[in-house]
C-alpha cells in the first residue's frame, strides 16, 4: 500500500456511516480498510468500504446514460456505418466514485487506543490508505492461534490475525460455501493448536479422511498429533475401536432418524435385555426368528415392521469394523488421555456413512464432556490445569438443527449450552448456518466467515454475530477462497483476514528440538 | 388549461407556419444590424471525417452578473475566463477576476475613464460592452501566450462591438496571422436569418434532405474588420450534434482546414460538435447567482462603514418584485 496517497475526501452522513468521493479511476474495493484523517484532532478514523457507486456533478439527470449510449454507438460504428470517435474529456472532473463506508472507530492521536465511533471526522477529511502502525491497537487482541493476515479488500496487510485458543470453549463456527476454504482453515487452526504444545486439545471428527494426511505433515506431528482410523492402510494411525457397551441409546438417537414407535421399541428392547450401553445389540442381532422373539419375549408390544427395521440397523452397526463387542479394546480412554495432554486428535471416519459418523462423534463428544465436567465437579484443581478442548464437527447443522437440537439426549446442543464452564467447546463447520438453531448459534462467540453465497445464511449470521455485520453482506458474498471475516468479542469490529494456506504455513515451522521438555501444564496433569 | 386560450393564438400560429414554410414576402439573408456581405447563393457541402489536431486549443468566454439595480444606477460584475487544452488535457485555466462597475448616467462615463475605454460622443457604456472589452483583452493576451499553429476560440463572433477601438482588434488579428494561429469566433447562438426564419435551422433542414451524412458546412457571408476579411460559415461538425453553429474566421484560412481543426477538439462525448475547451471556458466564466448575494454583502459592509443608512440603501436597491404575491 502506498503511503500518504490521497484516495478521496469524506463528505457526508453520520457518525457510523460515512461516504467519500474518489476519482473515477481510483481502485477501490469492497471490504477495503481506509483511514479518514481528521486534521484538527489528529484522530485517524478507520473506515471500511461497504459499497461503491458512480457519481457525477452534471445537472442533467440522465447525463451518464446519455454518455454511455453515445460511446456505445461509437463502438458499433455509428448509425451511418462510419466511425466517428468520441471521447470523455477530463473524466475526473465530470464523474467520480462514491464509496459508502462504515466507520469502525478511531485511533487516538497517540496511537495507543481505539475508540468506537462517537464523533464525526471533520467534513472533507482526506481519506488515505492505512499504515501498518494503524493496526497496532489490534495486536493485543489477536490471540495465540494465528490464522492469517489482515486483509484490506483484496490486499493482504502485513499484520497477523488470529484468535485465542480459549475461544474453543465459547464455541467457534466456521461458515462457508463449498470450496471457500473451510477445510484449509480448520487445518490451519489445528496446526496452530499443535504449536501451542499442550495448551489446548482438539478432537477433529474427520468424515472424509481429508485432514489426517495433511496434519501428519506438520513438523511437530509426532508429538502433538494422534490419528485414529478405522482403515488399515493409514500410516501412523492407531486402530479406531469403540466398544458396543460404551455407546448409548442417545448416540443412536442423534445419528439415526427414528420414528416415535421405533424409539419406544428401542427402550423396550433395552429394558428387555437390561444391559449397559448398546451391548445388547449383538445378542439382539443374532436372533433368527424375529416373530417368535416378538411374541414370546416382547409380548407383541412392538410392531413387526418396527422390530425388523431396528434389527436391520443393529446388524449393520454391530457389523462395523470400528465396533467391538469387547469394550476392553476401546480407544475411548486413550483418546481422552490424548486430549488431556493437549494433543490434536483426528478420528478418520471415512469408512463410515454419515449416520455412523454422527454416532461415533456423539460418543466421543459425550465422553469428553463427561470427563471434563466430572473433573470440574470432583477435582476442580485438576480441571483448572486441563486444557481447553474443542470438538470439530463438519456439517454441524445435522446435529444443531432446529428439530434435532430440541430432541432429548443430543450431546451437541448440550455442549453448546453448558460446555463453556467445563472448558469444552464446539468448532462447528457448516455450509448452511441457516439450518442451525438460532439460540444455539448465539452461543457461538467466534464466527470465522468465509464466502457465503446464500443470502439467508448471511442474514442468520448477521443476527447472531457478536459484531455488527449489517453492512457486510456484499463483502461476505464476494469473498474469494481463503478470504474471511473474523468475528468475536475480542476485536472491536469484524476483522477481514486472508487465511494462510496450510501447505505454506507448515513450511515455516522449525522442527522441534529433540530434547523437548514436557510443557508445564501437561506434566502437572500427571498427579 | 384553466385560462381561456390567449388572444391571437390563431394568427400567431399561422404566421409562424408561413415563416417555416418559406411563404414570406422576402426571404433575404440578414443579421442584426450587421455589415455582412452574404453569399449570393448558399452552397451546403458535406464535411469529411478528417481531423487536424492542433498543438494547443485555447478558449475565451466572458461572464456577467447584475449585483444591484436602482434603475438610475446599477452595480454589475464582469469577467473573462481562459483555458488551454493540449492533447485533450487541460493545461491552463484562468477564471479571471471579477470586475465590479457602477453604471448609469454620468457614472458610466466615470467608469469608462477608469477602464480607459474611449467612448465617442453619444456612446454609452453597458454590461455587454464591459464584458466584451474584457474578452478582447483576454484574447490579445492569449495570442501572446499561445504557441504557433494553435487554435484560439472566442465565444461569439469576431466582429467587435462598434464602441471597441478597432486598432487593437486589427493588431490582434495581424499577430495571429504572423503566428499561424487559427482565430475562431464560435457562436452558441446566432441571429442570422433567412427572411424571418432562423438561418441555421433552415440550413439544417436543407442539409438533411441533401446528404446521407449529417455533417455539413456552408459559407454564409464575409465581413471586414479594418481591412481584414472575415468569413462566416454555418456548420454541423458531428453527426451526434443536435445543432449547427455560426463560425467566424479570417478569410485567408482554408475553411476545410479550419473546420477539421475545430473537429479535433469538438469530439467530447458530452458535447459532440461543440469545442470542448469553449464549454469549459463557459463554465469558468459563468457567474452563479449566489455570487451576487456575496458581493452585495461586501458592498453593504463597506457602505455601513461609510455611514450610509441601511434604510436609504434598501429604498434604493430593494427589488420590488419580491413584494409581489406569487402563486
Ligand atoms: N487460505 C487460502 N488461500 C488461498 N487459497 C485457498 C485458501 N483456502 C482455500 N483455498 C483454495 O480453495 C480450495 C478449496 O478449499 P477447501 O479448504 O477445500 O474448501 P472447503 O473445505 O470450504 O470446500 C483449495 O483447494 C484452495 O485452492
Ligand atoms: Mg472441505
Amino acid at each position: 500500500m502506498s503511503l500518504n496517497q490521497i484516495r478521496g475526501r469524506l463528505f457526508g452522513r453520520n457518525v457510523s456511516e460515512v461516504v467519500f468521493r474518489a476519482q473515477p479511476d481510483e481502485d477501490l474495493f469492497i471490504g477495503e480498510l481506509l483511514v479518514g484523517i481528521d486534521e484538527i484532532t489528529n484522530r485517524r478514523y478507520l473506515i471500511r468500504v461497504v459499497d461503491i457507486s458512480y457519481g457525477s456533478d452534471q445537472r442533467e439527470p440522465l447525463w451518464a446514460q446519455r454518455i454511455a449510449g453515445r460511446l456505445l454507438g461509437d463502438d458499433s460504428g455509428g448509425d451511418e456505418g462510419f466511425i466517428e470517435e468520441h471521447f470523455l474529456y477530463e473524466p475526473s472532473r465530470r464523474s467520480y466514485q462514491i464509496a459508502e463506508c462504515r466507520c469502525l472507530g478511531y485511533i487516538t492521536p497517540d496511537a495507543t487506543s481505539f475508540q468506537k465511533p462517537k464523533s464525526l471526522p471533520s467534513q472533507f477529511s482526506q481519506v488515505v490508505s492505512p499504515e501498518p502502525s494503524d493496526f497496532n491497537f489490534l495486536a493485543s487482541r489477536m490471540g495465540d492461534l494465528n490464522i492469517g493476515n489482515l486483509r484490506s479488500g483484496e490486499q493482504e496487510v502485513d499484520f497477523e490475525v488470529g484468535i485465542s485458543g480459549n475461544s474453543f470453549s465459547s464455541h467457534i463456527g466456521i461458515f462457508a460455501t463449498t470450496g471457500m476454504g473451510k477445510s484449509n482453515l480448520l487445518q490451519v487452526l489445528a496446526a496452530q493448536v499443535m504449536l501451542q504444545q499442550g495448551r489446548y486439545g482438539l478432537l477433529v471428527i474427520d468424515p472424509h479422511g481429508e485432514h489426517h494426511q495433511k496434519l501428519a505433515q506438520h513438523p511437530w506431528a509426532s508429538s502433538t498429533l494422534k490419528i485414529y482410523s478405522s482403515r488399515k492402510a493409514v500410516p501412523n494411525a492407531s486402530t479406531l475401536r469403540v466398544g458396543l457397551g460404551e455407546l448409548s441409546i442417545d448416540d443412536l438417537r442423534v445419528s439415526y432418524q427414528w420414528s416415535h414407535a421405533q424409539e419406544e421399541a428401542i427402550f423396550e428392547l433395552e429394558r428387555h435385555y437390561g444391559k449397559k450401553g448398546l451391548s445388547w445389540l449383538s445378542e439382539f442381532c443374532s436372533i433368527q426368528d424375529l416373530s417368535d422373539f416378538r411374541e414370546n419375549e416382547l409380548s407383541s408390544r412392538v410392531a413387526p415392521a418396527t422390530l425388523q427395521i431396528i434389527h436391520r440397523r443393529a446388524k449393520r452397526i454391530t457389523g462395523l469394523s470400528i465396533i467391538a463387542s469387547d469394550s476392553s479394546i476401546s480407544v475411548g480412554d486413550s483418546i481422552i488421555r490424548d486430549l488431556q495432554e493437549g494433543k490434536v486428535v483426528v478420528l478418520d471416519l471415512s469408512a463410515l456413512d454419515s449416520t455412523e459418523e454422527l454416532m461415533i462423534a456423539s460418543y466421543f463428544s459425550r465422553r469428553v464432556l463427561d470427563e471434563w465436567s466430572s473433573q470440574y465437579l470432583e477435582n476442580p484443581s485438576k480441571h483448572s490445569r486441563m486444557p481447553v478442548v474443542g470438538i470439530v464437527l463438519e456439517e454441524a447443522q445435522r446435529v444443531l438443527g432446529n428439530a434435532k437440537s430440541k430432541g432429548e439426549g443430543n450431546i451437541f446442543p448440550r455442549i453448546a449450552r453448558e460446555g463453556r464452564k467445563f472448558k469444552v467447546g464446539l468448532c462447528a463447520i457448516s455450509q448452511q448456518p441457516k439450518l442451525i438453531d438460532d439460540e444455539l448459534l448465539s452461543q457461538f462467540n467466534t464466527f470465522l466467515i468465509l464466502g457465503l453465497s446464500d443470502e439467508k445464511d448471511r442474514n442468520i449470521l448477521r443476527s447472531s454475530a457478536k459484531q455488527d455485520l449489517s453492512a457486510l453482506s456484499k463483502e461476505i458474498q464476494t469473498l474469494m477462497p481463503g478470504e474471511a471475516l473474523v468475528v468475536n468479542l475480542e476485536a472491536p469490529f469484524a476483522i477481514p483476514a486472508k487465511i494462510q494456506l496450510f501447505s505454506q504455513m507448515i513450511k515455516h515451522i522449525e522442527p522441534l528440538p529433540i530434547e523437548r521438555k514436557s510443557p508445564p501444564n501437561v506434566s502437572a496433569l500427571m498427579d | 388549461m384553466k385560462e381561456t386560450p390567449p388572444v391571437g393564438l390563431d394568427s400567431v400560429s399561422i404566421r409562424l407556419a408561413q415563416i417555416f414554410n418559406g411563404q414570406e414576402p422576402t426571404t433575404a439573408l440578414s443579421d442584426e444590424g450587421s455589415g455582412l456581405e452574404f453569399e449570393p447563393d448558399l452552397k451546403i457541402q458535406p464535411l469529411d471525417l478528417s481531423e487536424q489536431d492542433p498543438p494547443q486549443a485555447w478558449a475565451i468566454d466572458g461572464g456577467q452578473l447584475q449585483i444591484l439595480d436602482a434603475r438610475s444606477i446599477q452595480v454589475v460584475a464582469t469577467r473573462a475566463s481562459r483555458v488551454c487544452f493540449s492533447q485533450k488535457k487541460r493545461v491552463f485555466e484562468e477564471q479571471g477576476p471579477l470586475h465590479l462597475s457602477l453604471l448609469g448616467g454620468t457614472q458610466s462615463i466615470q467608469e469608462a475613464k477608469e477602464w480607459k475605454i474611449a467612448l465617442a460622443l453619444g456612446e454609452v457604456l453597458d454590461t455587454k460592452l464591459l464584458r466584451e472589452y474584457l474578452e478582447w483583452k483576454a484574447l490579445a493576451k492569449t495570442i501572446d501566450d499561445s504557441v504557433e499553429k494553435a487554435i484560439v476560440f472566442k465565444d461569439g463572433q469576431l466582429r467587435p462591438d462598434d464602441r471597441i477601438e478597432i486598432d487593437q482588434v486589427v493588431s490582434l488579428l495581424e499577430k495571429a496571422q504572423e503566428k499561424d494561429i487559427l482565430l475562431v469566433g464560435f457562436s452558441k447562438q446566432s441571429s442570422l436569418s433567412k427572411g424571418s426564419m432562423p438561418l441555421l435551422a433552415w440550413l439544417s433542414n436543407e442539409a438533411s434532405q441533401m446528404f446521407d451524412t449529417t455533417r455539413w458546412w456552408c459559407p454564409v457571408a464575409t465581413y471586414s474588420i479594418g481591412g481584414q476579411k472575415i468569413r462566416v460559415v454555418a456548420a454541423k461538425l458531428d453527426s451526434l450534434s443536435r445543432f449547427s453553429f455560426r463560425i467566424d474566421f479570417p478569410a485567408y484560412l482554408d475553411p476545410c482546414f479550419v473546420l477539421n481543426t475545430i473537429r479535433a477538439v469538438s469530439n467530447d462525448v458530452g458535447f459532440p460538435g461543440y469545442p470542448y475547451p469553449l464549454s469549459v471556458a463557459d463554465q469558468l466564466a459563468t457567474c452563479p447567482s449566489w455570487l451576487s448575494q456575496e458581493i452585495k454583502q461586501l458592498i453593504d459592509d463597506s457602505l455601513d462603514k461609510q455611514g450610509i443608512p441601511l434604510q436609504l440603501r434598501e429604498a434604493a436597491f430593494f427589488d420590488r418584485h419580491e413584494l409581489m404575491e406569487r402563486l
